[in-house]
């Protein structure tokens, strides 16, 4: 028998699983979109990771990050329920362990966290707006008309990318729309994007942080060369890019389970059980908590939301 | 004659700063209070819906405080207050309350006094003249006033005493302990930072505020640090127990309601001059987003429990 860890991360677009033994190696990985119902989305991953594992290995421990996280540990009885920015930073030292500035810019959110002798010193995410994050990108793209994946390859061969505000990104779609009405070239239009996103996330995300080398860039834009290369630019040090650069939440929880050194049991069959959610609305009093109720065939496991015992009683009572 | 009125008195904004006086005042002249309960999301529903979009949340609550109390008491206590000495002054959102409530609840009576030491009308003349429109006699309001000011100070230094204790003392060494830079009447409502202070206090950290400070001693640490002319006192208070108690603590966290003014600027300041410890600056409003403040609390908490888990982050 070879002991394995399990780690999940349920972001709101996208769900990945990692499996790793105890060198930390990944034995297993699967990545699937979420589609608004996240407990499906963990039963297909967790479905696809247990095809490709190996029959002699058996998971100890499991763990969840991701803004899903809570309901998800629930179900899979984890050990390990973490908040997404230490997750990344540990899946992501233990790739790149002298990493000391890691960039994210994700499908909604985007972040930076900054470390020392691998200890998480600072971090910052965007706030409420979603300016120059992935989902900016490809609305961009489809205005334009171009597959995203073609979109790095055409930014890359501009020889004079144009000048896009950076600051918003209703600002930056009307001068888009501009600049392409007076003539600038496609190529030019898209690569003044990447750099416009670029701009954006140093002003906004990382404004008065210092960055320093060795610089991780991770989250879905990353597999966008052209940004990778305007970072590289605006930074002055090189941007290193891991190919599994969308598991390192995943990986770090999988990590910090392996560390937890607390062994739970883990039963693959949760693919098969019927969980479901309710959300009810406690009447108990003016604060109406908005009660999520979480069942197992039925049997209700737990329930949140509420801030006082009179929602729990309530939910209790309906149960039996 | 003595009134038989009953006052009402919002749980909100400046009542976080003057409850003990203000409870006193009306103890000691013998006139009945009712205060509001602790905010609640319906509290908060209707103060949003009577409210201005660009004004800033606390200000929302402190109007669904008003709403609450209109048919349960006789008059509602809403002074204005523009400052408590010179460059002590109060933002404008604080000042122009009892304009604001008149004008969203023209059936509404209230108990009106002003304090603006710029034009001597000092706290004592307020509470005289509240003293007059309750058929209290001057003599008797100065009494009731000194009185309760009095003992309001005592509790104050109390508190402040307390935390000088909490923080310095031995028994809590190995403790972590965060300070919370935030208005009173944001880190203590129930819908803005008591939720915040009980996790924290959960996960065994302490908690201490950086207002927990005598304005005066705030005022010299500011100017010291940084400059004579913060015109505002909750920011002044801010900046000095920033000053005060930074070196005991692990972390600052900066709770702000939107929009807030002097917030937007003092966080930003404190951001860019406080170096040596993390900082979480939280920034909230009436679009309720729990998961995001959340995340944002547990991660910092890792951050300021690092030191002691290295192993784990450091593989």
């Amino acid at each position: 028998m070879k002991k394995a860890y399990l780690g999940v991360d349920i972001g709101s677009i996208s769900t990945k699983g990692v499996v790793i033994d105890e060198g930390s190696n990944v034995l297993a990985s699967s990545y699937l979109w979420t589609q608004g119902n996240p407990i499906q989305a963990v039963k297909n991953v967790v479905a696809e990771l247990k095809e490709s594992l190996p029959d002699e290995c058996v998971i100890v421990n499991s763990g969840t990050t991701g803004s899903a996280r809570k309901l998800i540990g629930l179900i899979l009885g984890s050990g390990v329920v973490k908040n997404e920015i230490t997750a990344h930073a540990v899946g992501t030292l233990s790739v790149v362990p002298e990493a000391s500035t890691i960039l994210e810019i994700g499908g909604q959110d985007s972040k930076i966290i900054l470390i020392n002798n691998g200890v998480v010193m600072d971090y910052a995410m965007n706030t409420i707006c979603a300016a120059g994050t992935g989902s900016f990108l490809s609305s961009q793209a489809k205005r334009l008309d171009l597959e995203l994946e073609d979109f790095a390859e055409l930014a890359l061969s501009s020889q004079n990318p144009a000048k896009i505000a950076a600051r918003c990104t209703v600002f930056a779609e009307s001068d888009l729309v501009h600049k392409a009405q007076i003539g600038h070239s496609k190529a030019d239009i898209v690569a003044g994007l990447c750099r416009a996103v670029v701009l954006n996330y140093l002003n906004n995300v990382g404004k008065g942080k210092q960055i320093k080398g060795p610089v991780v860039f991770q989250g879905g834009v990353s597999k966008n060369a052209a940004v990778v290369k305007e970072f590289e630019n605006e930074l002055g040090l090189p941007v290193y890019v891991d190919p599994n650069g969308h598991l390192m939440g995943a990986l770090g929880v999988a990590v910090l389970c392996k560390n937890a050194q607390e062994e739970l049991f883990f039963d693959f069959n949760i693919t098969n059980l019927d969980f479901e959610t309710r959300g009810v609305e406690c009447e108990g009093c003016p604060n109406h908590c908005e009660m999520i109720c979480v069942y197992r065939e039925e049997i209700l496991l737990d329930a949140w939301g509420n801030k006082c015992d009179t929602g729990m009683t309530l939910v209790s009572n309906q149960a039996a | 004659m003595k009134s038989t009125l009953t006052i009402g008195i919002p749980r909100a904004l400046l009542y976080y700063t003057y409850a003990d006086l203000w409870l006193n005042f009306f103890k000691n002249i013998g006139v009945q209070t009712v205060l509001s309960p602790e905010t609640n999301k319906e509290i908060a529903k209707v103060g949003i819906n009577n409210s201005i979009d660009e004004a800033c949340y606390s200000s929302k609550i402190f109007i669904g405080h008003v709403e609450y109390l209109l048919d349960k008491c006789d008059m509602v206590f809403i002074p204005r207050i523009e400052n408590s000495g010179i460059r002590e002054e109060y933002c404008t959102r604080i000042f122009g309350l009892y304009d604001l409530a008149v004008n969203t609840f023209p059936q509404a009576k209230i108990l009106h006094a002003e304090v603006n030491y710029l034009y001597r009308k000092r706290e004592i003349d307020a509470f005289i003249q509240i003293g007059e429109q309750l058929g209290v006699s001057t003599e008797e309001s100065t009494l009731a006033y000194q009185q309760a000011a009095d003992l309001a100070q005592a509790i104050q230094e109390e508190r402040i005493l307390q935390q000088e204790k909490m923080l310095a003392s031995a028994e809590n060494a190995e403790d972590f302990k965060i300070l919370m830079v935030a208005h009173n009447y944001n880190s203590f409502d129930a819908v803005i930072g008591k939720d915040i202070i009980s996790y924290f206090e959960e996960n065994n950290i302490k908690v201490a505020f950086a207002d927990y400070i005598k304005t005066k001693e705030a005022k010299l640490k500011a100017k010291k640090a940084y400059s004579s002319r913060i015109n505002w006192r909750v920011s002044l208070e801010m900046i000095g127990g920033i000053q005060k108690y930074k070196d005991y603590v692990d972390g600052l966290v900066l709770i702000s309601t939107f929009p807030c003014g002097p917030d937007s600027l003092f966080s930003e300041f404190i951001i860019r001059t406080v170096k040596d410890k993390p900082i979480l600056s939280l920034v909230l409003d009436e679009h309720d987003a729990g998961a995001g403040v959340q995340t944002r609390l547990e991660s910092f908490i890792d951050i300021i429990t690092a030191a002691k888990t290295v192993e784990e982050a450091q593989l």
